[in-house]
């Protein structure tokens, strides 16, 4: 397999070899057979792939929860394979920010505590967290809903709340596991426009999607078949959702 | 890595989302803790009326004390009866006879209880009339307050002098003083000549003459003129109760067994079993002893009941947070994804169990405290809340939590987070 043509050093995630194997009863399970993959600080890349094709997989081992079996991987210059599991949470906390499909925010807390709480597990003193999540609020346009909790909120306000979340440590990648996999293609496009708003302002971002409409929003498609890369596509006309300011101002 | 101040915050937060269901997992911790308070309450008043009543009998006195025969008390009537068939009573006689006995008594003072009518002014006092003799004030250990003591003079000529306590001096004669006044006993006068010094004493304990919850409450009369107003035979030196001094703590024992040989062969009852005999003979520290003995049987027992209710209680804690760390594995999830530790994770529901364990231990207090005053208000036993039980069970409550509490934590933190993430 010969190794795709990046700047190693301008490399956020530099993966050589991924080898994922699951001990299971009747014999292991090869999820991820060798994957190479490298993204570029600042790029918007999407992973594709049916269900089988290693891409939830692939996901967990990008985003820290799962370490990989053999292989290399090198998240922001820090090579992920021999941390152990402290070192591991610590790198989720500093370096990923995760969205999820189905938002996964906190239920009993409001959502400022929400955004607020990767900086909890960062030892950020309570002011100082909650300063920096309701600048994210404003920023993903709910400066005006901090005190809401989330069983208060519509999907795509839920969405942002995460986006919130997951950029309130500043990570070096923004994961999302299928973004829009729990919104109508309206709120789903919304929330496509607050990635590529995220992206113009630099922002790194992987999402994980079998939607090949939303995976045109990203730069480049990184298509999974049967745990390895079929082929990887550079997108050509890009889908460009409805411009959005984010405004920085708190 | 420690952070408990967040570990607070959270597990306070994850508390307050289950709050009847916490209240429910508290139960075993707060009845636990409120018998375990209000036990160690009730055992440390009785130990207290036991330590009044050594002071209040003297701790190197002996107490002789003749069959009451007007109050029921819980000897069987039937025995009474057949005692008093063969009843001499106690006398002063006697009393001068034992001292000559036994060489190790220092001194003697009899007690005869009055039954009378007493009146300040036009006033009515509740108070009990004793005629006894001028050694009481050294027997007894009383100090006066002001006044004088009776003399042999008093004694000889049954004088209707009479020395009061100080609880009747407060009430009946407020802020005057007493000397030279005049209590009426029976429609005779008796002239106040001292007032005694308050002792610490009161208790429900009744025995056959002293009613110790009444020591307060004495008015004092030369022997010789009690004994006058109660019998028609001028002879009769019949009394209800002798206190014997002994010299040292140490002869007590010795001294108490020549006294029980003395009176039986004195009533002839040689023969007769211990509780069909007309008199007694007690030592102050037997009781002691006797309530201590029985006092230890029930520290034993209640420490094997308070350690089950807290390990019932604590398996009620661990079975709550074992629902609760599988309930909110998602939760878990999430916080791990976005950077907790397991340690972290292990902090919260260790946290939260303390707390729980805690807040049930606090409330247990409040319960014990109830239940203290209930059961003071309801039987009248005396009761001192100890504030170091209060502090052992809320220490014992939170080791508690540790212990029940650990389990759950550990699983918690040891969950997988994408297990965790996927449960719905």
């Amino acid at each position: 397999m010969t190794q795709p043509p990046v700047l190693r050093n301008d490399a956020v995630i530099d993966i050589q070899n991924l080898v994922k194997t699951y001990g299971m009863a009747g014999g292991a399970v090869t999820a991820l057979k060798g994957v190479s993959l490298s993204v570029r600080k600042g790029e918007f890349v999407s992973i594709m792939g049916q269900s089988g094709s290693g891409k939830s997989t692939m996901l967990h081992v990008l985003g820290c929860l799962h370490r990989s079996t053999s292989g290399s991987y090198k998240l922001d210059g820090v090579e992920v394979s021999s941390l152990d599991d402290d070192e591991l949470s610590s790198l989720r906390n500093q370096k990923i920010g995760f969205v999820f499909q189905k938002f996964n925010l906190l239920s009993q807390e409001n959502i400022v505590d929400n955004v607020a709480l990767p900086l909890v597990y960062a030892r950020v003193p309570l002011r100082a967290r909650r300063e920096a999540a309701e600048k994210m609020l404003s920023l993903v346009g709910l400066g005006d809903r901090l005190h809401h909790k989330p069983s208060e909120l519509s999907g795509g306000q839920s969405q942002r709340v995460a986006i919130a979340r997951a950029l309130v440590t500043e990570p070096a990648v923004i994961l999302a596991d299928e973004p829009t996999g729990n919104l109508d293609s309206r709120t789903g496009e919304e929330i496509m426009s607050v990635f590529q708003a995220l992206h113009k302002m630099g922002r790194t971002i992987v999402q994980v999607t079998h939607d090949r409409e939303k995976a045109e929003y990203s730069e480049r498609i990184i298509h999974l078949k049967d745990g390895e890369i079929e082929k990887v596509e550079v997108v050509r006309e890009r889908r460009m959702a409805e411009e959005l300011i984010l405004s920085t101002q708190g | 890595m420690v952070d408990w101040k967040n570990a607070a915050r959270i597990g306070l937060v994850g508390l307050s989302v289950h709050k009847f269901r916490a209240a429910l997992s508290m139960l075993g911790i707060i009845f636990g803790v409120a018998s375990v308070v209000a036990v160690i309450a009730v055992s440390e008043g009785a130990r207290g009326e036991v330590m009044k009543q050594l002071a209040a009998m003297g701790a190197n006195n002996i107490m002789v004390t003749g069959l009451d025969w007007r109050s029921g008390g819980s000897e069987s009537r039937d025995l009474k009866k057949r005692a008093r068939l063969h009843s001499r009573g106690l006398t002063v006689r006697e009393a001068q006879g034992a001292v000559d006995e036994c060489p190790v008594i220092a001194d003697h003072a009899p007690l005869r209880k009055v039954q009378a009518s007493v009146r300040v002014s036009e006033t009515p006092v509740s108070a009990d009339v004793v005629g006894t003799t001028p050694s009481f004030l050294n027997v007894l250990g009383y100090k006066l307050r002001e006044g004088r003591w009776f003399l042999n003079a008093d004694e000889s000529t049954a004088r209707r002098v009479c020395v009061i306590e100080d609880a009747i001096r407060q009430e009946y004669f407020k802020l005057a003083s007493p000397l030279g006044k005049a209590v009426v006993i029976d429609h005779e006068y008796y002239e106040v000549i001292g007032v005694l010094e308050s002792k610490e004493a009161s208790s429900d304990q009744k025995y056959d003459v002293v009613d110790i919850k009444q020591l307060n409450r004495r008015v004092y009369i030369p022997l010789a003129a009690a004994l006058a107003r109660t019998t028609q035979d001028p002879l009769s030196d019949d009394v209800s109760e002798i206190v014997f001094m002994c010299k040292n703590t140490s002869d007590i024992r010795s001294a108490a067994t020549l006294l029980n040989r003395f009176f039986e062969k004195a009533h002839n009852m040689e023969n007769v079993p211990v509780e069909e005999r007309d008199f007694k003979v007690r030592v102050a520290q037997d009781l002691v002893k006797q309530t201590e003995a029985s006092q230890n049987i029930f520290n034993y027992v209640m420490a094997c009941s308070a350690g089950i209710s807290l390990v019932v209680g604590g398996i009620g804690i661990m079975n709550i947070m074992l629902a609760n760390v599988t309930e909110r594995r998602r939760e878990i999830g999430i916080r791990r994804a976005v950077g907790a530790t397991q340690a972290d994770i292990l902090q919260q529901f260790l946290f939260e169990s303390l707390a729980i364990c805690l807040l049930g231990g606090l409330l247990g207090c409040l319960l014990g405290v109830a239940f203290t005053y209930l059961v003071h208000h309801l039987t009248q036993w005396q009761t001192a809340l100890a504030w170091w039980s209060m502090v052992v069970a809320l220490v014992v409550s939170l080791l508690d939590g540790v212990a029940f509490g650990t389990y759950p934590a550990w699983k918690a933190g040891k969950l997988d987070p994408i297990e965790a993430l996927r449960y719905e």
